[in-house]
């Protein structure tokens, strides 16, 4: 039994690792504490419901349609409101995004109510057997997206010239724009790709499990963990992290009960924060 | 309260230093390799070499900021070379910096506040006085973040007095300062030495060594390779050839046929006004540049030099007036979209990205659409002007030396191949030798059409490559023409300082 919980263990935390991606990108570059990145997970879901539900499109298409417009979505907040409140400071981005969080949940409940739902597809309820041990689908492939992407990220930074552009314009901005690269746009880049990442992660999540309005907050927590975990703006750091979360309460509910699930979250954080507050694996682009 | 009393907290004699073999790997670099030297209580000694010869890295082992590979350091018979940067302080050694890193977030009077330690009246009059010696008490509330270069390395300065050293480190912290400054600064570090206290200096202009020392050290590739007083270090002939270069040779002259000034200049400020909160740091000043024309900017520390790039490359906004390039107006451009048209803007204070290594901080000033080939081929002409800088591509900006970053900005202002550069205090940190050779490369520069602004305190490198000069007294322009009248110091110094202000000169 105990092979098998570390296994599913395992493969959820490439979930949280998603989750806790685009969140860990922001807050290395921008230093950006994104308060509405739950709500943009959750709002990612319900777009794919939405589509589904008004187009014929099968669900990987809405669902990649949900992505693009989170990340739209993502690009515009970035560029037209947040990068001038992050010139006076850190403080006025934070509120915001709470404030948008808020917003964003509130027309999430009214339009669909505040029941959770779930996207409806065989791979949410399709198992495998890996070596002899039942793993869910679901679980296996936001596992494989998620390395893929902690992958990809991680060489654009380090190896592309538009990644060093990026880790220039969040080290000093000012002198970033003396040479001639485009710091807002590069900005609302980074944000549209963080906004991507998480409507990907809800999409996950709901067809994983499911998602109501207020679900955004409980995976802002666990991405905030993660992050704490893996080291900010450190996107394989975070990738491990996650998985190293995974692990942790996936043994601890087998062995306490599922009550504590998110209470070992919590006290991972605080413990981690305490002993290390670099994360286990230092941090990146600062 | 006396004078020594600052310097010198509890007046003990200071002990003798004594370097033995002392050596520092980074990788396969060795940057101070078997270093060995004496210095009796009390005494001064400078340290002098070519850029990335190992000075600020024996400065640092000795202060304890980094740990020797192997070698010995005693202090008053106390062994050092295991200590920590905090032990080392409260043994008696402090270090200025030559870069800066001061607290951020924190004032000039907190920064100092950190390194006195001590609390109470006592300690507070004894900020208040070191803080007072450095200039820096008309900033003493303003956030470290926010003082410009040079009054941040008297903050280094201050920060070194304040742990009451017997003796002190003092890695460059005259770079960039010239006629009365320099001489204050020159003034202040000899009344520290007159206390007692050790000194080691680091310094490559040489007016300040010999003012101030009677023993060098000659550093190249981490070695000593010379060592006497400052007239047999200066005749000596493997120093001229490695450091000094041939300053004796006549300066370039000034070119037979200057720039045909024809057609429209290829920047021209106009009636620029430019403040930081409510104080003015430029006020109508009127500007043109024209193709291939080298430009000089001078004026005293504080007159606006820097402002005046700033106002050319966009790095700040003007209050009023116009900037115009080619023929656009660009005075609502944003910086990164003037770079693009061609203005380059090479910093004061080097601002190369720590963290990146030597390659990617070229990189990031070509456009990111560039093909990888031509991308190359770019790098490859930076290395060309500055070889020193190919062989370490891929060493991260932070970790190269002073001088090198200084380079390493250069590069990075001309890369892009720019149609108009503008260069803010470069010789600064460099070694001689380098600055003969950086000046050769603005003449080449030139002579390509590309139109060039220097800003810079050496004023006579700086005249003897202009077609033209402006001079700047508290904002306003106060001399626009012919630079050979500015090589009277009379002239320039009424200019600098406007004895009772005239009506601006004129050419
Ligand atoms: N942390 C480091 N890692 C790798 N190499 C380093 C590091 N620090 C210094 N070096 C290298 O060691 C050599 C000596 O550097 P150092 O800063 O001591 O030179 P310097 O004599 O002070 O030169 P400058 O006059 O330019 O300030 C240089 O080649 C530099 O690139
Ligand atoms: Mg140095």
């Amino acid at each position: 039994m105990s092979a098998a919980v570390v296994l599913n263990g395992i493969l959820l935390g490439g979930l949280y690792g998603m989750s806790a991606m685009g969140l860990s990108l922001v807050f290395g570059v921008l230093r950006l504490v994104n308060m509405a990145h739950g709500a943009m997970l959750v709002l990612g879901a319900y777009l794919a419901v939405l589509i589904t539900a008004g187009t014929p499109l099968p669900l990987p298409v809405a669902g990649a349609c949900a992505v693009l417009l989170a990340g739209g979505l993502g690009y515009v907040l970035q560029r037209h409101l947040l990068t001038a409140m992050l010139v006076r400071g850190a403080n006025g981005p934070l509120v915001a995004t709470f404030g948008l969080s808020l917003i964003a949940s509130g027309l999430v409940a009214l339009r669909f109510g505040s029941d959770p739902v779930s996207i409806p597809t065989a791979l949410g309820t399709a198992g495998w057997s890996l070596w002899g041990l039942d793993v869910r689908a679901a679980y296996a492939v936001s596992f494989a997206l998620a390395g893929v992407v902690a992958v990809a990220l991680h060489l654009t930074l380090s190896r592309t010239r538009l990644g060093a552009a990026v880790r220039a314009a969040a080290a000093d901005p000012r002198t970033a724009d003396l040479i001639g690269i485009d710091v807002r746009t590069l900005y609302a880049l980074v944000f549209a790709v963080a906004s991507a990442l998480a409507a990907l992660a809800g999409l996950l999540v709901g067809v994983a499990f499911s998602v109501s309005p207020q679900s955004g907050t409980s995976y802002l927590l666990i991405a905030m963990a993660v992050v704490v975990l893996g080291g900010i703006g450190n996107v394989l750091g975070t990738f491990a992290g996650a998985i190293l979360l995974g692990v942790v309460q996936t043994l601890a509910a087998a062995q306490f009960g599922g009550g504590y699930r998110d209470l070992v979250v919590y006290i991972l954080f605080f413990v981690v924060l305490a002993v290390l507050p670099r994360g286990l694996f230092g941090r990146r682009l600062t | 309260m006396q004078e020594d009393h600052v310097f010198n907290g509890d007046g003990r004699e200071a002990p003798e230093l004594i370097v033995r073999g002392l050596t520092k790997r980074f990788g396969g670099v060795t940057a101070v390799d078997d270093v060995g030297f004496r210095l009796p209580g009390g005494q001064a000694l400078a340290v002098v070499g070519p850029n990335g010869a190992g000075k600020s890295t024996l400065l640092k082992l000795l202060a304890g900021a980094h740990t020797p590979t192997s070698g010995s350091i005693e202090f008053g018979g106390r062994r050092l070379e295991r200590a920590s940067a905090r032990q080392v302080v409260r043994a008696g050694i402090a270090l200025a910096h030559q870069i800066p890193r001061p607290f951020t977030g924190l004032t000039v009077w907190e920064n100092v506040a950190i390194g006195a330690g001590a609390r109470g009246r006592a300690a507070e009059e004894h900020i208040a006085a070191v803080i007072a010696e450095c200039g820096l008490q008309d900033k003493m509330r303003r956030r470290a973040e926010n003082l410009r270069l040079l009054d941040l390395k008297r903050l280094e300065l201050a920060r070194a007095l304040s742990t009451r050293p017997r003796c002190i480190l003092l890695d460059e912290v005259a770079a960039g300062l010239s006629g009365r400054e320099l001489d204050e600064v020159i003034a202040l570090i000899a009344r520290i030495s007159a206390t007692g206290c050790g000194l080691v200096l680091v310094e490559h202009v040489e007016g300040v060594v010999q003012s101030l020392v009677d023993r060098v050290i000659v550093m190249d590739w981490g070695r000593i390779i010379a060592e006497g007083t400052p007239a047999q270090i200066a005749a000596d002939a493997t120093v001229r050839q490695v450091y000094l270069g041939d300053g004796a040779r006549p300066r370039t002259a000034a070119r037979e046929t200057p720039p045909a000034r024809s057609g429209p200049p290829l920047l021209r400020l106009e009636g620029v006004d430019l403040a930081y909160g409510d104080i003015p740091a430029l006020r109508g000043v009127d500007l043109e540049v024209w193709p291939g024309e080298v430009v000089a900017v001078l004026g005293a520390n504080g007159a606006g030099k820097s402002s005046l790039a700033a106002a050319i490359s966009g790095a700040e906004r003007v209050r009023s007036g116009s900037v115009r390039f080619g023929a656009d107006d660009v005075t609502a451009l944003p910086a990164y979209r003037r770079a693009r048209r061609g203005i380059a803007h090479c910093p004061e204070g080097r601002r190369v990205f720590p963290a990146l290594s030597v390659e990617e901080n070229l990189k990031l000033a070509l456009p990111l659409r560039m093909p990888a080939k031509e991308v190359a081929g770019r790098l490859e002409d930076v290395y060309a002007v500055f070889p020193a800088l190919a062989e370490m591509r891929a060493r991260r900006g932070g970790a190269l030396s002073g001088g090198q970053q200084q380079m390493l900005a250069i590069g990075r202002a001309l890369i892009g191949r720019p149609r108009l550069v503008v260069l803010d205090e470069i010789s600064l940190g460099l070694a001689p030798v380098v600055i003969d050779g950086l000046y050769e490369a603005i003449e080449a520069i030139r002579s390509e059409g590309i139109a060039v602004v220097v800003v810079e305190q050496n004023v006579h490198r700086c005249l003897a490559v202009a077609d033209r000069a402006y001079v700047l007294d508290r904002g306003v322009v106060s001399y626009a023409g012919d630079p050979a009248p500015l090589s009277d110091p009379r002239l320039l110094e009424r200019l600098y300082f406007g004895s009772p202000r005239e009506e601006a000169l004129s050419p």
